[in-house]
């Protein structure tokens, strides 16, 4: 079990706009954006998470660590950060300039989750071997955290991955680890087990597992339903242009997606394994990650292109005063 | 000639003290923020300057920011293309680009790598292209270029302005194009110590240099600025520069003088004057 503080954010951000529900851009990397960290940090959450893709039409960010720097100017405490980022995409030296840039404007805040990118459009527009990804991945890892250590601060280094490899590595460079759509209470036992017995802390770093899981809450249950169906459908819109055969499956006949976690990881529906619920179903269906896995961290998938950034905010708060206080008392 | 805008550069200041600049520049009314250095400085890296100025994006509401990029740094010309639409965006329409001009003969395909980006950008084999998204909220980003290498020739090429020296003449950078020209001039110092007894003469040689280079905007660089007194400074040029860079000529003398008593006066508060009348 870990000592650390338990912690709460929201992520991933910026990915509201999609060409199956276009919105203004401005409202997606402005208004909406810095009003919703605003609140999140108003409300008392720790930390508020974006994703990173390229070339894509869901919306996602491209850069990622730009609009976390927009993100903490406009906020005064939470932690911002992306999760993740595509680190063979971006490259060390340029990752520690711009982590150097954040961490200028408020030290500490910035939370950089890495992880290594699968699609092949992204790599081959960046002109970076897709085949070769680990090992760049691997390289500039080193980089960062051996050349650019200073460079960038008190930055918080996290990388994402599911994979043995992976888990392994992050120990190795004294990196947290930042997880997706993980549920079973065993494995994250073993993995964490993994981790802190290969753990080499670097300065600077306070080691810890976030995890990101799909939540909806609400006292209505057609409302959950209709969060379910938005996040399948968010789910079959990816795999139809960004993650196909990679990490996702579509079966045409039920309509639903499965995916899985790494290249070799069994497949599973992210839908069925979400939080969806009332307050206390969710807080119910949660609080084994916390009391028996053990994760530090918990970040909640809540944005998908459907949901407006009114809706949002109303989760948002819905989540802050009904779910946390429940899952707060548990650590 | 009356009018010149007022902008403001911290070559050589980290990002922390440029968004608290920003902050400033926001409340008091400066024009445009310039962020990295026309010249070699420290951080000034393309993607360092990009972070920054999204820092300031989400600090500020209606100072223009301005990103001098070198091209040359730790940004290939694709990510700094996505940085600029999501910087853009994130300002609503604030962003304008300083193109620091180099000899290096891959420059000009650099630039034009970037701008044509944003229609279309070919995968590494050529084979296809992708899409960069999102795009700038403004239909074309303003730009100029800078440096010791910058000319009149090579603004028209990327079809924007340019940044001068002091000494700088309309001849050398073809004041009768219809181009916008931004005169550079560097303080040494705390920016009150610079203009206290002096604001007058000051403000006249400026306006005469940039008239007498054809410039229509004045970006005062306060080189390795002190955190601590950023505030100080910024609210000095904006309070006194600002006003006696754009005001009539015959109103100089008098609001150079008003301008300074304003600024100086210890228990000035925003709308302490209003509230007294």
């Amino acid at each position: 079990m870990s000592d650390n503080p338990l912690e709460f954010g929201i992520g991933p951000a910026t990915i509201e706009s999609s060409y199956y529900y276009p919105k203004a851009w401005a409202s997606v990397y402005r208004d909406d954006l810095l009003e919703e960290v605003q609140l999140a940090e108003r409300l008392g959450y720790e930390t508020y998470w974006l994703a990173e893709h390229h070339h894509a039409y869901s919306g996602y960010v491209p850069s990622s660590m730009q609009a976390a720097a927009a993100c903490i100017a406009a906020t005064d405490e939470i932690s911002v950060g992306p999760g993740v980022m595509l680190l063979p995409l971006q490259g060390a030296a340029r990752t520690a300039e711009m982590a150097a840039a954040i961490d200028a404007v408020s030290p500490g805040r910035l939370r950089m989750a890495m992880g290594m990118g699968y699609a092949e459009r992204e790599f081959d527009a960046g002109g970076v071997e897709r085949k070769r990804r680990g090992r760049i991945f691997e390289e500039d890892l080193v980089q960062l955290t051996r050349d650019h250590l200073e460079r960038i601060g008190a930055t918080e280094v996290w990388v994402g991955g599911h994979a043995d490899k992976a888990i392994q590595r992050a120990a190795r460079f004294g990196c947290s680890l930042y997880f997706t759509n993980q549920w079973e209470i065993d494995w994250h036992k073993r993995v964490r087990e993994m981790w802190e017995a290969a753990l080499q802390p670097l300065p600077n770093q306070k080691p810890r597992i976030g995890l990101l899981n799909p939540i909806w809450v609400s006292h209505d249950k057609k409302d959950v339903e209709r969060a379910r169906r938005r996040l399948t459908e968010n789910f079959v819109h990816y795999t139809h242009y960004m993650a196909k055969d990679i990490y996702m499956e579509f079966d045409p006949d039920s309509g639903n997606v499965q995916i899985r976690a790494s290249p070799d990881g069994p497949l599973f529906d992210p839908v069925a394994s979400g939080a969806f619920g009332t307050p206390e179903e969710v807080v119910e269906q949660l609080a084994p990650l916390i009391t028996e896995a053990g994760v530090d961290g918990m970040y909640f998938y809540i944005h998908t292109p459907a949901v407006d950034g009114a809706e949002m905010k109303e989760q948002i708060t819905l989540i802050a005063e009904e779910v946390l206080p429940g899952l707060r008392s548990l650590r | 000639m009356n009018g010149f805008r007022l902008a403001l550069n911290l070559p050589g200041s980290d990002a922390g003290t440029v968004v608290e600049a920003a902050r400033q520049a926001d409340a008091w009314g400066v024009g445009q923020l310039w962020i990295g250095s026309p010249d070699p400085a420290p951080d000034s890296d393309d993607s360092y300057v990009t972070a920054a100025a999204a820092a300031v994006a989400g600090a500020t509401t209606y100072v223009r920011i301005g990103a001098y990029l070198s091209l040359s740094g730790t940004a290939t010309p694709l990510r700094l293309a996505e940085d600029i639409g999501v910087v853009d965006q994130a300002a609503n329409g604030r962003l304008e680009l300083g193109l620091v001009a180099s000899e290096d003969p891959d420059w000009d395909e650099r630039v034009r790598t970037l701008f044509g980006a944003w229609y279309g950008y070919p995968t590494v084999d050529g084979t296809d292209e992708v899409a960069i998204q999102p795009y700038p909220a403004q239909l074309v980003v303003p730009r100029v270029v800078a440096g010791s290498g910058a000319t009149a020739q090579l603004a028209d090429r990327v079809r924007g302005g340019i940044v001068v020296d002091r000494g700088a003449s309309a001849q050398d950078a073809d004041a009768l194009a219809p181009r916008r020209t931004i005169l550079r001039h560097r303080v040494e110092g705390p920016v009150a110590d610079w203009l206290e007894g002096d604001v007058l003469s000051i403000a006249r040689d400026l306006r005469d240099a940039a008239q007498q280079a054809g410039a229509q905007e004045v970006v005062v660089e306060l080189p390795d600025a002190d955190r601590d007194r950023v505030g100080t400074d910024v609210r000095a040029l904006g309070t006194v520069l600002g006003t006696a860079l754009r005001c009539a000529e015959h109103d100089l003398v008098t609001l150079a003088d008003e301008a300074w008593r304003v600024f100086a006066s210890a228990e000035f508060v925003p709308g302490s004057l209003s509230a007294s009348a």
